[in-house]
């Protein structure tokens, strides 16, 4: 099993042994209909576990499986892709270092940074930085770029001006209350 | 009938609607031409900036999209061999072979044509039949509507063909996310954290937007430029087969000429449509095999044949009106792109169940008529702008990922200006992106999701009005019952059957 499907039923059963635990609280009633599905996720997690490595079906035992072949082609990911799209996924070369890694890392790192930068000070700012990440990881041409920049101006405007989101104030306050602060 | 037909037209037939429903269309085909993006990654982008429209413009807006993206699915399939959508894998079989031999242009007519017939033909059988639906929907009580729900969720491994303990297992967590909030008929908050943006549960938009688009935007970060390929400009799309007609004159002759193969796959389509989750991914190749099989000529399949193309068309733009059945009557969407609908719908205060197809039953037919304007619409749109296709196949991912991305995150807040929305759609992109790549069926989750609540809910009421023999007791409850344990039980005992005898 790749590490990334074992981080995925590591986050699923963490969530849902925590939701089955928390239910006890509940009175009968309520707590039910978490306590059937948790119970039920638990155990499929087991079911999916016990798959990869026990000889269930007719299939595994020519390894032509989905789980096989997915775990074949995760594998292969530098010339074959998961997703069937026929291009070969680039790779990010880590500053400083000689580690390539899959670009998708990159964009979940960024979006990780994103949503936590926005949550403390509003979207506004961190959706230019993130913009100017993505743009500096992936190279793209300075005339792009602009436009990138210029559409997404244009975004938050629409969303600032008309459907009067508040997109400068986040967890901490306002940005002109932090720039006050900081002053 | 007539009455509530003529109150669903006053609700459709305005100058404003009808404007949103040709922007509907022209983003739909943008989004289905552009591979990698599709139907419910395109329709869950706009449903945060609809907050600021008239209910009936922004929904109006919302199915024309779904019938544009349908129709746009197969210009990248024609062009460049890679469909737009699921739902137009069988369009690439016979619709690039047109292109390799000069005729995408016609090719692209066939297309839009099948479509739009698909769309509208499906959409007024729908409303036709619909005093008996009504009559059907009528035998659904509290436990039916509960089993009603569990088959919806029993069936996905099955339609979705992907693998069957990971299929249950997301339907599964989704269940139980849904389970975050207040507990139906009770007071009690469940795993909030105190928190006040979780009392009414998980915003079902922001996750959708973190599900399909977040996710997919993740998926696609790693290509660089169209994902077709190709250079830029544009494609020469070749004459028309028939380029001394007029192009109304080729239409005609292209219909006059397969009518059965319009009817047949747009049946299938809507047929198909009524199944949870099923969708035009599945009915485009069920009613391509279908054509195919019954073809007196089965070889020349693949290798350009038009009425290849127009099963796969006419089925998936059939499948719109059908997977809208379920969704009106029961909240239970019969595709991805559906569930998103069914967000935009309660956003905008529609809230599916059997009363729009009761009291509520304008409702259904301003929905329906909605979408035969689309359909009519997109006749005229889509012919119009053939040539102009090629050019929506070429749009870079590095330009599309991060503008999707900021269009999700800034739109899940505002939505309700909850920062907890925000973080639900960054962290449902991130664990959707993992289930994607190692199989757990996407829709099983949301399904889960939409569906855990109409579970809880009707079976805590069906077990206040008797025992738990209350499910099999009406003979429409005992046969959702067969069906459901049927799905579970029968692939696992195929499996085991086959290997028993092998």
């Amino acid at each position: 099993m790749h590490w990334e499907e074992k981080l995925l039923l590591g986050i699923i059963c963490t969530v849902t042994g925590w939701m089955v635990y928390t239910s006890s609280e509940f009175s009968s009633t309520v707590a039910t209909m978490p306590r059937v599905a948790g119970i039920t996720v638990l155990a499929l997690v087991g079911a999916v576990v016990l798959q990869q490595y026990v000889d269930i079906t007719p299939a595994d035992a020519d390894g032509s499986s989905v789980t096989d072949r997915i775990d074949r082609m995760v594998d292969e990911e530098e010339t074959d892709d998961p997703f069937g799209i026929a291009q070969t996924p680039r790779k990010y070369a880590v500053p400083f270092t000689d580690v390539l890694i899959s670009y998708r890392y990159v964009v979940a790192l960024l979006v990780v940074l994103y949503v936590a930068l926005g949550y403390y000070i509003g979207l506004a700012i961190p959706t230019l930085v993130f913009l100017g990440l993505y743009i500096k990881v992936t190279k793209v041409e300075p005339k792009m770029a602009a436009g990138m920049f210029g559409l997404t101006l244009i975004i938050l405007y629409v969303f600032s001006q008309w459907l009067e989101t508040p997109i400068f104030e986040g967890e901490l306050g306002t940005i002109v209350a932090l720039a006050t602060v900081i002053s | 009938m007539i009455e509530n037909i003529l109150k669903g037209l006053d609700l459709i037939l305005t100058p404003e609607v009808m404007v949103f429903i040709v922007i509907g269309i022209a983003l739909g085909i943008l989004v289905g031409a552009t591979p990698g993006i599709g139907p419910p990654v395109g329709i869950a982008l706009i449903l945060p900036l609809t907050i600021a429209f008239e209910s009936w413009s922004a929904l109006a807006m919302l199915f024309a999209l779904y019938v544009g993206a349908m129709y746009g699915g197969a210009v990248s399939a024609i062009i460049i061999n890679v469909p737009g959508t699921p739902g137009a894998i069988a369009s690439t079989f016979d619709g690039y072979p047109l292109s390799r031999q000069g005729k995408a242009r016609s090719a692209l007519e066939i297309s839009v044509l099948a479509s739009a017939f698909g769309t509208v033909l499906a959409a007024l059988i729908l409303i036709a039949i619909a005093p008996i639906l009504v009559e059907i929907i009528l035998m659904v009580g509290t436990p039916e509507y509960a089993l009603v729900a569990v088959f919806g969720l029993a069936i996905i491994p099955i339609v979705s063909q992907q693998s069957m303990a990971k299929s249950i297992l997301a339907g599964s967590f989704g269940v139980l996310l849904s389970t975050v909030g207040m507990a139906p008929m009770s007071t009690t908050p469940r795993f909030t954290f105190g928190l006040l943006g979780l009392t009414e549960g998980l915003t079902i938009v922001a996750v959708l937007l973190g599900v399909f688009a977040v996710s997919e935007m993740i998926k696609l970060s790693a290509y660089e430029g169209s994902i077709g390929g190709g250079d830029d400009g544009e494609t020469d799309l070749g004459e028309s087969i028939d380029s001394q007609s007029s192009l109304v004159g080729r239409v005609v002759k292209i219909f006059v000429k397969n009518p059965a193969t319009f009817v047949k796959s747009m049946v299938i389509g809507l047929v198909i449509g009524f199944i949870p989750a099923a969708g035009g991914s599945v009915s485009n190749i069920v009613a391509y095999a279908t054509e195919k099989q019954l073809s007196d000529d089965p070889d020349s399949f693949g290798t350009g044949n038009i009425r290849g193309l127009i099963s796969s068309e006419s089925a998936n733009s059939g499948t719109i009106a059908g997977s809208l059945v379920p969704l009106l009557a029961f909240g239970i969407p019969g595709s991805a792109t559906a569930a998103i609908i069914l967000g935009g719908m309660i956003m905008h205060g529609i809230r599916p169940g059997p009363g729009l197809f009761t009291d509520n039953i304008h409702i259904t037919y301003a929905t329906y008529i909605a979408v035969i304007a689309a359909g009519i619409l997109l006749l005229v749109i889509g012919l119009l702008t053939v040539t102009k296709m090629s050019c929506l196949t070429k749009v870079s991912m590095d330009i599309f990922v991060p503008i999707v991305i900021i269009l999700c995150i800034v739109g899940s807040f505002a939505l309700d200006l909850n920062y907890l929305d925000v973080i639900s759609a960054g962290a449902f992109g991130l664990l959707s992106y993992l289930m994607m790549k190692y199989d757990y069926s996407l829709v099983a989750l949301v399904m889960g999701l939409i569906l855990g609540p109409v579970i809880e809910s009707n079976g805590y009421r069906s077990f206040q009005l008797g025992d738990v023999s209350i499910f099999w007791e009406s003979t429409l409850s005992l046969v959702l019952l067969v069906l459901t344990i049927l799905a579970l039980v029968g692939p696992p005992a195929k499996i085991l059957y086959t290997r028993i005898t092998s």
